[in-house]
């Protein structure tokens, strides 16, 4: 065994401050260099300082009150340090997960006149059953999910005959940052002849179709 | 072979509780042993407990366990006062202690107390 792991092994069983900790393993090395230096080995001088428990339980037996109070405080300062990070590392991955909206004026990634006129045309496409259109300026999962058939019965479902399109109303658009993703967000009502419809429509960084709602 | 176990036994017990009052004996005069090494001269941990052994001849052998706390208590309580060496050569850094003007002090007061309860012990045990 090495001086340095005997010494080492003997300061983790003392229950004292890691100041006090660091000042025994010193002393016990510089001690145990005196001996060899003196010409015992190393052997002869641990076994004549004894085991490593006799050693620690010499220790443990006098530490004063005030140590062991520091000792104490120490490891609850500790524990509380590791609680603490645990709750930030907690919460930043909470808020990772959640989206976070802000105004679409102070996005870095999106123009609102280009959101504007990106949603307009998936209004148009919708308009024209311009089905194929419509998926081509999708991203691949609304692609897969955006059949035919589903988008007709999407507007069905609101109304058999929607007429003739009326006014489009004003576009409420937003930056949604989700997961480590940014999205913009357009929501949009139109006047039909036979309806209304409220587009909300949410589009990728790239600008294709990332969701699609109408009610 | 009953009876040489029993001896056997009562032998080791009563080792045991020798040694038992020796340890408690010696406790009790560790502290100003200690500060009577350090009268003279600073001196570093490895240094006292060779010096009390020999000076002793064999009869106090300290270990480091027991020695650095009795160190940092008087250290606390401001009888001695620590620093360490430079690291000289093979020889790495020494932490030596050196008595202070209130060691020096409870040393006197504390080998007069002891010089009084030797004497009325010597008295008893006669």
């Amino acid at each position: 065994m090495t001086a340095e792991k005997y010494v080492k092994t003997i300061v983790k069983k003392v229950k004292t401050s890691s100041k006090r900790k660091k000042e025994i393993k010193q002393q016990l090395l510089s001690d145990i260099n005196s001996a060899v230096n003196s010409g015992a080995t190393l052997e002869e001088v641990i076994q004549d300082l004894g085991t490593i428990e006799d050693m620690a339980q010499g220790f443990n037996e006098s530490i004063t009150d005030a140590e062991k109070k520091r000792y104490k405080a120490e490891k609850i300062a500790i524990i509380l340090g590791i609680i603490a990070i645990c709750l930030i590392l907690l919460c930043a991955f909470i808020r990772w997960l959640l989206p976070q909206t802000s105004p679409i004026e102070t996005s870095s990634t999106f123009d609102q006149a280009t959101v504007e006129g990106v949603a307009k045309n998936v209004i148009d496409l919708m308009d024209a059953d311009d089905y194929e259109g419509f998926r081509a300026i999708s991203n691949d999962t609304m692609q897969k999910f955006c059949t035919d058939e589903s988008l007709k019965s999407v507007k069905e479902n609101i109304n058999s005959n929607w007429g003739a399109r009326g006014s489009i109303g004003n576009y409420y658009l937003a930056e949604i940052k989700q997961q480590g993703q940014k999205f913009a967000y357009c929501q949009v009502t139109v006047t039909y002849e036979n309806t209304t419809a409220t587009y909300t429509l949410t589009f990728d960084r790239y600008m294709r179709l990332a969701g699609f709602y109408i009610k | 072979m009953i009876m040489k176990k029993s001896s056997q036994v009562t032998a080791k017990a009563e080792c045991y509780v020798a040694e038992k009052y020796e340890r408690q004996m010696k406790k009790g005069v560790l502290d100003m042993l200690v500060l009577k090494l350090l009268e003279k001269e600073p001196k570093y941990g490895y240094q006292i407990i060779q010096e009390l052994k020999e000076e002793s001849e064999g009869i106090f052998l300290l270990k480091d366990g027991t020695l650095y706390p009795i160190l940092y208590r008087l250290e606390d309580d401001q009888m001695v006062l620590s620093k360490w060496s430079e690291p000289t050569g093979k020889q790495v850094s020494r932490k030596y202690y050196e008595i202070t003007e209130k060691g020096l002090f409870n040393l006197s007061e504390i080998s007069n107390t002891w010089k009084h309860m030797s004497n009325g012990i010597a008295k008893i045990m006669e």
